[in-house]
């Protein structure tokens, strides 16, 4: 299997998204307030996630006495949503984005954590899922790409744009914006040279959008 | 949850760094890179009420629904609505509802998942409550044992007028006795108090040599806890049963070892006497609708969210159920948002 050697860039770029998803509660959450300015790249004013104009609501008290609501966070609605898909999910999943589930994902549940029967567990994503979700993704694309004749030829200033547009409106089920077409288009013709199987150029691409918080959240 | 606190977000440093010893970073370049780049334009998207893109608004409604109500991705049909939320009460009668709201509260109940459907009364018993629209507080009080079925692979949830809810079940009164040497059933009235208010104190670990009988708690150090507090660990015990375990390791309760206390405001004279005044309070409501908002949202209510939650509230005391309480929480129009 030919793989790209980004191992540098990599590294810079984990570091940087680490430090992008760290840098402070604000950028914590994955949805702004209506209202708030959204634009790409842009910044979000911390004043829309917060609750600016708490409601009066009933107090409940326990035991001890303690008013119970004080435990509630400053937040406005609709914004702290974001909770990564389930393992339960992702054969359906990738069968809306790619037509069918990758063969190797039914194998794949101890990768996700996988909650025991009658018993619930909010998925994380961790690294070991992370790379799971990578591969199973990649393996999908890549049959995708391969039944595609569209994906015969290299993806290249014209076709990928146009390509990441759709599948990107497909994955994250909206209306890519500019910032993330450019995104994926720039990595589909710059990042990819060392790679000469065209199919296996969109699959990595469509890989990556398979691994982002657009299609692995809901 | 994608949450920059305490597990930050997506790829946090630590877990990153940890991920780095095992895996090929050259295989998962592409991804990084993607991540990097996009970190901050990927933020920022939710479907709401305005959206100019209703098509792709709906697909995240049914998404969002789907997922959080069934543990399933949406179905065609779904996906293609004009309005996912119509379907919402179909959703809410589902057998795949009834499980994953059963586990989730078997979850909130229980630290680690059980070995075998037979040592789990409160999942058993939840989705009898949640299948069946009864009274969601006789989940902890109402009269109601649960047995093994006679395939001997599962629970059944009987009638029993000697039943308090999940408390007086078999495997649930043996997982929770405790190790306590005079068999005073602590653990047990803790879980009780947190199952019902949500209360939670972090249990104490044992020095070596250090007195854990009933004079060693009555120390300044565990005092408040075991006697003091409203919470009072060994005054709520007092009214369970004790254990007993056999030569042959057999564990039994001693009904005759029940002691009448005064806790929570009340003469206390009995396990029922404990529980019913949990359940009576505030804090039982609070802590039902909470985990409401924990289902579905994946985290607690926040401060702007106070009216809906008083509406689930008001929901709980005027139906009785937790479907009643669910379905305000999930009806509202910010679910979807």
């Amino acid at each position: 299997m030919k793989t790209i050697s980004l191992t540098t860039v990599s590294l810079a770029a984990l570091l940087a998204s680490s430090l992008v998803a760290c840098a402070s509660e604000e950028d914590a959450l994955e949805t702004p307030a209506p209202g708030a300015s959204s634009s790409s790249g842009g910044t979000v004013d911390p004043q829309a996630l917060e609750c600016t104009e708490k409601p009066q609501g009933r107090t409940y008290v326990d035991f001890g006495g303690i008013d119970l609501a004080t435990t509630r966070l400053n937040e406005n609605i609709g914004v702290n949503r974001g909770r990564i898909k389930p393992y339960s999910v992702l054969a359906g999943e990738y069968t809306r984005v790619l037509g069918a589930a990758p063969a190797s994902l039914a194998g794949q549940a101890g990768s996700f954590d996988a909650p025991a029967p009658r018993y619930f567990e909010e998925p994380r994503a961790t690294g070991v899922g992370i790379s799971a979700m990578y591969g199973v993704s990649f393996e999908g694309a890549l049959v995708m790409a391969k039944a595609g004749a569209k994906y015969a030829a290299a993806p290249d200033a014209t076709t990928a744009p146009a390509e990441c547009a759709a599948f990107l409106g497909k994955a994250f089920s909206r209306t890519p914006n500019t910032s993330e077409i450019d995104n994926c288009a720039t990595f589909a013709t710059t990042k990819l040279a060392k790679e000469t199987n065209p199919q296996r150029k969109w699959a990595y691409v469509f890989a990556n959008v398979l691994t982002s918080t657009g299609f692995l959240t809901y | 949850m994608l949450q920059a606190r305490a597990d930050c977000t997506f790829v946090p440093l630590a877990c990153a760094l940890q991920f780095c010893r095992f895996v090929n970073l050259r295989r998962i370049a592409p991804v990084l890179v993607l991540l990097a780049a996009g970190a901050v334009a990927l933020r920022g998207r939710s479907a709401k009420a305005d959206d100019p893109d209703p098509k792709g608004r709906n697909e995240r409604c049914a998404t969002r629904l789907s997922i959080t109500l069934l543990g399933k991705s949406a179905d065609a049909a779904l996906l293609a609505a004009a309005k996912p939320e119509d379907s919402i009460d179909s959703m809410l009668t589902s057998p795949a509802f009834y499980d994953r709201l059963a586990s989730f509260v078997n979850a909130q109940s229980n630290g680690a998942p059980a070995a075998s459907p037979l040592q789990d009364p409160v999942y058993f018993l939840a989705r009898h409550m949640i299948e069946q629209r009864k009274p969601w507080r006789d989940l902890y009080i109402g009269a109601y044992n649960v047995r093994a079925a006679t395939d001997g692979k599962s629970l059944e949830v009987v009638e029993d007028a000697n039943g308090l809810g999940y408390f007086r079940t078999a495997p649930w009164m043996v997982r929770y006795a405790g190790n306590e040497s005079e068999g005073v059933r602590i653990s047990a009235a803790y879980h009780m108090i947190h199952d019902t208010t949500g209360f939670q104190v972090p249990a104490s670990v044992a020095k070596p040599g250090e007195d854990r009988t009933a004079t060693g708690r009555k120390a300044d150090a565990c005092k408040n806890c075991h006697f003091d507090s409203w919470f009072a660990l060994d005054k709520a015990a007092a009214v369970l049963s004790r254990k007993k375990v056999a030569a042959d390791g057999t564990v039994t309760f001693d009904p005759t070892t029940i002691t009448a206390t005064t806790l929570l405001n009340k003469n206390l004279a009995s396990d029922k006497d404990l529980v019913t005044t949990l359940v009576s309070s505030d804090a039982w409501k609070f802590t039902q609708c909470r985990m409401v908002f924990n289902f579905l949202y994946g985290r607690p209510e926040n401060q702007c969210e106070a009216p809906l939650f008083d509406q689930c509230v008001a929901a709980l005391e005027k139906d009785g159920t937790i479907n009643a309480a669910l379905a305000v929480v999930v009806k509202d129009a910010s679910f979807c948002q």
